[in-house]
């Protein structure tokens, strides 16, 4: 067999070559995802008809769909970085994202009528619900694709997990792109229908997470040596 | 173990600045210190030590391949026993890699024949010394190490397809040699 030894004169001679950190690749897999998402929400789903209003207007509920949604792909893709890096351990970034989110919410929620928070403005019933449930898995399926490449160029050695934030960070770029079509502003619906469905893609990363982040030295290894 | 951490994040910061010495005495001083940590987790893990080279080469073409997730925020040993970990892990749930391990009987099953099979391994041994460097490289590296044509040739500093030339002409005047 060949000898340690060798093996260590062939790697340590061959010419270094700049290759992407952890922080860019992540930047650009998610950067990747949200273009494509947004195309499939805008192209395939619509964006409401009252989007540039409702924004405009400062719809409360729409702005806290898109908080609590973006506070969520935040705090997922610091952990998919912490998860893509042998050794690191999460640090506390995700738990401060979690924070912020908490305290952005109460703010854009304080002063919404009980009612409109529950049932919301324009309801549409069960099905709004349940569309939720399939839409926001659908459009997070390319960014878990996506967001996979970026973290299989890296090196995951904890694959489930990283699976699994992974389908958490998926989940919620799935989710913004929902919420720009999303009639319903009820919090209610956000925080139940939209929660499952970001669990969903979560539940989707943990199980395809050995396979789809299992790397080898030859995944992208190939531009590691020329 | 801090003076360890110490010097080999001294050596890793200068191979990370392209100095090749550092680079491998950096990679020859963990190849010393993975040895009974990977051996350690093979036992754990229900296999034989005797395995442990073959996974510390994977796990040194691994830190290499993957040199760029090195995070300096982290100690280069925390880096490279997570590999090593995630290697001994992925080379025994590898159904490909049968243990070299045999039972008793079956031991004596081959050393009861005859010493031909260690004076075959004796001859490809020399059929393979026989080849001209570049060739036994790629046959080592393909065959023996497991490496993919791409890792292979990127190793080399050949081409993918001269690889796979390399290792079928290479396979074919071992093959002539040996008869």
């Amino acid at each position: 067999m060949m000898r340690t030894d060798e093996l260590i004169a062939g790697i340590s001679s061959a010419p270094p070559r700049r290759l992407f950190g952890p922080t860019t690749a992540i930047v650009a897999s998610a950067a990747a995802s949200a273009v494509v998402v947004a195309s499939l929400s805008f192209g395939w789903l619509g964006a409401r008809d009252d989007l540039w209003t409702a924004l405009t207007a400062g719809n409360r509920i729409l702005l806290f769909k898109l908080v609590f949604t973006a506070g969520i792909v935040a705090a997922a893709l610091s952990l998919v970085r912490d998860f893509s890096v042998p050794g690191r351990r999460p640090g506390l970034r995700p738990l401060c994202a979690v924070f912020a989110l908490g305290v952005a919410s109460a703010l854009l929620l304080h002063g919404v009528g009980h009612a409109t928070a529950i049932v919301g403005s324009h309801h549409g019933g069960r099905d709004s619900w349940i569309e939720c449930l399939w839409k926001i898995p659908v459009l997070a399926t390319p960014a878990l694709l996506l967001l996979g490449i970026g973290v299989r160029y890296l090196a995951p050695t904890r694959l489930a997990l990283a699976g699994a934030v992974t389908g958490l960070a998926a989940g919620g770029i799935g989710a913004v792109g929902y919420a720009f079509h999303c009639h319903d502003d009820s919090v209610a619906l956000v925080l139940a229908s939209y929660t499952l469905a970001i669990s969903e893609t979560t539940l989707i990363g943990l199980l395809a997470g050995p396979i789809l982040l299992h790397w080898t030295s030859g995944s992208f290894g190939k531009s590691a040596v020329s | 173990m801090e003076e360890t951490e110490h010097r080999l994040r001294g050596l890793w910061d200068r191979a990370l600045d392209g100095d090749e010495r550092a680079y491998r005495d950096f990679l020859t001083e963990l190849a010393d210190r993975l040895r009974p940590y990977v051996r350690r987790q093979l036992r754990r893990l229900g296999r034989d030590g005797c395995e442990a080279e073959d996974v510390v080469q994977d796990t040194l073409m691994a830190l290499h391949c993957k040199r760029h997730t090195y995070d300096r925020t982290v100690p280069v040993m925390a880096w490279v026993l997570a590999v090593a970990r995630y290697k001994s892990i992925d080379f025994v749930r590898s159904a490909a890699v049968p243990s070299r391990v045999l039972p008793l009987e079956a031991a004596e099953n081959v050393a009861g024949t005859d010493d031909s099979q260690v004076e075959n391994s004796f001859s490809v041994r020399a059929a393979l010394d026989a080849l001209p460097t570049k060739i036994r490289r790629s046959i080592e590296l393909m065959k023996v190490v497991g490496l993919n044509a791409k890792e292979a040739a990127a190793l080399i500093g050949i081409s993918e397809p001269a690889v796979k030339v390399n290792v079928h002409r290479g396979l074919n005047t071992m093959a002539r040699l040996l008869t």
